[in-house]
């Protein structure tokens, strides 16, 4: 009955984030107007900023992954800390090229070394660095303690990716302030609002169904120790 | 029309991205599931030999 319970939620999950996506999808190029500057590739903005806001959001997840096991040391925070880092690269990644592909017709170049594109390159290979670190420690409590300890200190990179464009002189657009040469008028702002919670909601289901992966691992090291108590 | 090729690459890196995520995960879960009921198949042999 539980199972069958956890299922319907899965399948909702599923649902409602692949219509949520149609929706901002459908807003981005049917509803949303076309910027007057930049033209079309603007467009770009709303998944760009939604894949940035739920890369964030994966590593405060993990951040509190990592504290919750510090507090508690229960295996169920190092599952979420652990599946919420896979699914915030994945995110910061899309993020990087996204932006990449908007700077070319924009700033008439790929890349450039500014604030806020070197602390995203630096937050992608710390993460990156503590997925390869993990699988580098073989007992399974020292590794737990020391991904718990790295997700807490490697949080750092957001905040300072966040403000990267307040702090220092960057010619990244800022959506907060109108910053950067794009005019925002209200239709964007309803795409942009309907982008993030269709990003939000595609997270909570990838998360569930990374951390249900990672208890299925569980349960085989469980059955592998079983196995192995009968004599053979 | 060149900023279009922008525009479509933007999306298209996307939707790799998300379907390489999901479809990573998804083998991953068929891969262990079978490992896990080729193991519960062998535990119950176990069981039934110990006893």
């Amino acid at each position: 009955m539980g199972n069958r319970v956890r299922d319907r939620l899965g399948v909702l999950l599923v649902g409602l984030s692949g219509i949520a996506m149609l929706a901002a999808l459908g807003m981005v190029f049917l509803y949303a107007p076309r910027e007057v500057t930049m033209g079309d590739v603007q467009r770009i903005f709303y998944f760009h900023v939604a894949s940035a806001w739920v890369g964030f959001f994966a590593f405060f997840v993990t951040f509190l992954g990592g504290i919750g096991y510090l507090v508690r040391g229960e295996r169920r925070w190092d599952v979420l800390a652990l599946s919420s880092v896979e699914i915030g690269l994945t995110f910061i990644t899309m993020t990087v090229v996204t932006g990449s592909l908007w700077a070319r017709p924009v700033w008439g170049t790929y890349w450039t070394w500014e604030p806020r594109l070197m602390i995203s390159a630096v937050q992608l290979l710390v993460y990156l660095a503590y997925s390869m670190l993990r699988a580098a420690i073989e007992s399974p409590e020292h590794r737990a303690r020391f991904a718990a300890v790295y997700g807490v200190v490697a949080f750092v990179t957001v905040p300072f990716s966040w403000f990267a464009i307040r702090w220092w002189r960057t010619i990244h657009p800022d959506i907060m302030t109108g910053g950067g040469g794009m005019a925002i008028t209200p239709r964007m702002v309803h795409t942009l609002l309907v982008s993030l919670g269709a990003f939000t909601l595609l997270y909570a289901t990838l998360l569930r169904q990374r951390v249900r992966l990672e208890r299925a691992g569980d349960k085989l090291i469980y059955l592998r120790d079983a196995h192995d108590q009968y004599p053979h | 029309m060149e900023d279009n090729v922008y525009l479509i690459a933007a999306y298209a890196v996307f939707w790799i991205l998300t379907f390489v995520l999901v479809l990573s995960i998804w083998v991953r879960q068929r891969r262990l599931e079978r490992m896990i009921a080729a193991l519960q198949a062998q535990l119950e042999v176990d069981v039934r030999e110990a006893d």
